[in-house]
């Protein structure tokens, strides 16, 4: 069921005796810039963590804790041309606990809590907690380069969206960002996104729609002033081939790719594309991992995955750091071998078979069915599953080949270990 | 077939013995698309001396070479097992732990041929010489990964400082070194031994129906011969009841940004199977959740001090023959951070005694905890641990939790926390002119 709250602001429940639990989200979308991308990690983190009921974190966690270890959460991520800060709070179902605690309206009025009454005083984040919160997610950013996999794969999309710092920049932020904003800066902030983000609340679950629907109205939002963003971006095709590289002391090689391929979300050639990426490198049968991993053992990881909200596709693979040209050959034979034709359509059906696989097992998380309400609400569309199923299954080889044309290379990052260089 | 109800779940779990001594448990899940299922055999990485099947005397095979045999499992004369599953639509994996192997599937659409592509690819062994070669190659660029891996090497140096004198200090897939000695006869001594169905379990869980499952594994199991079993012969060194073998503190240093630190807490009393091992755990978990969890005092304090942060995090592991608890994070202060750790770890009767409230809190958080659970196949079928707590399943875990008493706690913290069990382990950022030269 959907209902629009105001104009901009929609409720949707979806009603499932499947789960054990009951999930809300509630998902503030803006147009992506530059300038709001720290500002919506470190929100996310007060956010979590501080709320004037719940003044410290040791109140929050009580209060969740009283709910039956309820799980509370924030976060934010980039959708195409748009950013997302999203909290998600999942809880027992009570006809599963021998109690008559009313869970889900305790859960939705402590979301209400944490979202209209912030942790504030004279217009501004409480200062303490705000500095805390500003250490930690510095810190929380200098770390991700100590994951080698994260690190590569963030300088790839770095050099991928080279003329547009709002697509390059990570959503959680930078360093520098943290070192301007002020928590009076913030509070303004956030009171301008209470009243122009459009709002999603998913609510999925063995839930009663109308005494969700009662008490998410008692809030009273208003209008959304803006129209809805845009849902995609289209990236810039170089059409040549750029990598960048840089050496650490490390044992594993890294070695990323970014092609230009202008497929977007359900639309022409999607399902096509989705089939070209499972042959490519997008399962255990695909290309990448039968060639390099398996026949050819130049790589531990070799995949591959597409940004449908941004039109491209990457490549991941782990490597050793001498086999750098090797790697990078026998990956384009492999997009030249898809554009001759050289698979099978016995291979076809099971790549299919996969994907159905892996979109009928998706149909058992509870996250699943909230992440696609908000997806059909961002691209205004919406597929039945039995539409889905059809569509892939009507997939051609043709049609595959006629994507895998579609592909351009254009960035590559190269992460190498010292080792190597000796 | 033994059927067992949990009402207050509405689950029901389903449980037998084949006559070739294999377990089978089901549990189905009404509403689900899935199903899931393991096969698992009581071997792990620190089985690495034994009484091959056939022999009568101890040997001591390279490390790694649970892990090695369940890579070399999937590779077959003329196809390989990774396929046949993608044939049939189903994704496949498996892992190796301290004590167990797994092979496992997840499948929405031909249950049948799944499940019988599971149990045959696990009880036909395939190895040669070359196979066996090329493998090493595979592994060895596995172990470099995880040797750059700053949690990682976090999480096995604190357990080279708890057990210097036992197997489990060695990494799970070997070392290069090692796994360079693997040969094909010694993975099928190490298979003949020990992947025979008395020393196997087959969990079932999700989108099935309980009889017709067990006709197609009856049907499949009565098709094959096994060897007579025997108990298996495993050494295990005894590692010292007072905790004078413990290292209690090494640092190393690598390319990180940032500090991390581990303080860990070696277990000195060995923990019977059966429900006391299912009541231990869940008593050290409410342990920690009164000491540390975020509903603690000691966490509020520790977060404002700077001294954690969202890094920190804390784990028990308990396995058949040992148990150890880790407390990590990352630090600017690293030492600052064992301290802080350690102190509450000693004085851990400030936070438990008297505190009847806050056991009734955390209780209630992890009631809750396991009803998340239910919702995940995942979940239901890892936690079942045969060799360990019989044959309880997730279900079976609110009444132990309910029944904890203040007395059952503060009994585990005694027997568990003591100081000669202690031990840290940092790794510190290199110099800056040695981590990276930018080109």
């Amino acid at each position: 069921m959907q209902t629009q709250l105001a104009k901009g602001v929609q409720l949707t429940t979806v009603v499932s005796h499947q789960f054990k639990t009951n999930q809300i989200i509630v998902n503030f979308r803006a147009p992506l810039r530059r300038d709001i991308i720290t500002k919506r990690a470190l929100l996310s983190n007060l956010l979590e963590t501080s709320s004037a009921d719940y003044p410290d974190q040791r109140a929050l966690a009580n209060a969740l804790a009283k709910m039956y270890g309820a799980a509370y959460g924030a976060g934010v991520g980039r959708k195409g041309p748009t950013h997302n800060l999203r909290l998600a709070l999942t809880v027992a179902n009570e006809q599963y606990l021998a109690t008559d605690q009313p869970l889900t309206r305790e859960a939705t009025q402590f979301l209400q809590n944490v979202l209209f009454k912030p942790l504030v005083t004279n217009q501004q984040f409480d200062q303490p907690t705000f500095d805390r919160q500003v250490t930690n997610l510095k810190a929380a950013i200098q770390s991700v380069a100590d994951d080698k996999q994260y690190y590569a794969a963030q300088r790839l999309n770095a050099a991928l969206f080279k003329d547009d710092p709002a697509q390059q920049v990570p959503s959680y932020g930078t360093v520098a960002d943290l070192e301007t904003i002020t928590s009076k800066d913030l509070f303004t902030y956030y009171e301008s996104l209470l009243k122009d983000d459009q709002i999603d609340i998913i609510v999925v679950g063995d839930v009663d729609e109308a005494a969700v629907l009662a008490q998410w109205q008692a809030v009273h939002f208003t209008d959304r002033p803006t129209s809805r963003p845009k849902p995609f971006y289209r990236h810039r095709n170089t059409q040549h081939y750029v990598e960048t590289s840089e050496t650490q002391t490390l044992s594993q090689a890294k070695l990323n790719l970014g092609y230009d391929l202008p497929v977007f979300y359900r639309g022409e050639h999607y399902y096509a594309a989705l089939v070209f990426n499972e042959l490519f490198g997008g399962s255990p049968l695909s290309k990448l991992f039968m060639n390099v991993r398996e026949k050819a053992s130049l790589a531990y990881y070799a995949s591959s995955s597409l940004d449908t909200f941004r039109g491209v596709m990457k490549v991941q693979a782990g490597i050793d750091g001498a086999k750098h040209d090797q790697v990078l050959a026998i990956i384009a034979e492999q997009l030249t071998a898809i554009q001759n034709g050289d698979f099978t359509d016995e291979l076809i059906e099971q790549l299919k078979l996969g994907l159905i696989n892996d979109f009928e097992s998706s149909l058992d998380s509870q996250r699943t069915f909230a992440i696609q309400a908000l997806i059909d609400d961002l691209t205004q569309q919406n597929v039945t599953d039995a539409d889905w199923l059809q569509r892939i299954q009507a997939v051609t080889r043709e049609q595959i080949i006629e994507v895998s044309k579609m592909v351009t290379l254009n960035d590559g990052f190269f992460l190498s270990g010292a080792q190597a260089c000796k | 077939m033994q059927v067992k109800k949990y009402e207050q779940f509405n689950e029901t779990c389903y449980q037998t013995k084949l006559p070739n001594g294999l377990t089978v448990t089901m549990l189905p899940k009404a509403g689900f698309h899935k199903t899931y299922a393991t096969f698992t055999t009581n071997y792990g990485s620190i089985d690495n001396t034994f009484v091959p099947a056939g022999s009568d005397e101890l040997h001591r095979f390279p490390d790694g070479i649970a892990h090695f045999l369940e890579h070399k499992m999937f590779e077959k004369a003329d196809h390989d097992a990774f396929q046949t599953f993608g044939e049939y639509g189903a994704s496949a994996n498996a892992f190796t732990s301290f004590t167990k192997t797994s092979y496992l599937f997840s499948a929405t659409r031909n249950l049948k041929e799944n499940l019988e592509t599971l149990l045959d690819f696990v009880q036909d062994p395939y190895f040669t010489a070359q196979t066996v070669d090329k493998e090493k190659g595979i592994i060895g660029q596995e172990i470099e990964m995880y040797d750059d891996d700053p949690s990682w090497r976090l999480y096995f140096g604190m357990i080279g400082n708890l057990y210097p004198n036992h197997p489990l200090q060695y990494d799970i897939a070997g070392t290069t070194q090692s796994i360079a000695k693997i040969t094909a006869e010694d993975l099928y001594a190490a298979y003949k031994t020990f992947y025979h169905p008395e020393n196997m379990t087959l969990f079932v869980v999700g989108k099935l129906d309980p009889d017709e499952v067990l006709g197609w594994i009856e049907a499949n199991q009565a098709n094959k011969t096994f060897a007579s079993f025997k108990p298996i012969e495993r050494k295990i060194p005894a590692t010292a009841e007072d905790g004078h073998d413990i290292i209690p503190y090494r640092v190393i240093d690598m390319p990180v940004n940032r500090a991390k630190s581990i303080v860990g807490v070696k277990g000195l009393t060995p923990i019977e199977s059966g429900m006391p091992a299912l009541k231990y755990r869940a008593a050290v978990n409410v342990l920690l959740e009164m000491l540390f969890g975020d509903t603690s005092k000691n966490y509020l304090r520790l977060y404002d001090e700077g001294v954690i942060d969202d890094t920190f995090g804390y784990d028990f592991e308990l396995q058949n023959g040992f148990n150890f608890l880790t407390f990590s994070g990352e630090s600017d202060d690293p030492a600052k951070f064992d301290a802080a750790i350690i102190e509450v770890i000693e004085h851990w009767q400030d936070a438990v005694d008297d505190q009847s409230e806050l056991l009734a809190l955390v209780k209630k958080e992890m009631i809750g905890r396991i009803v998340f659970m239910a919702n995940s196949l995942e979940a239901i079928a890892n936690r079942y641990d045969q060799q360990l707590f019989g044959s309880v399943t997730l279900f079976d875990e609110p009444d132990v939790i309910n029944q904890l008493t203040l007395a059952d706690v503060q009994a585990v913290a005694g027997q568990l926390l003591k100081s000669q069990a202690i031990s840290e382990y940092q790794i510190r950022p290199q110099p800056e002119e040695l981590k990276k030269s930018e080109n």
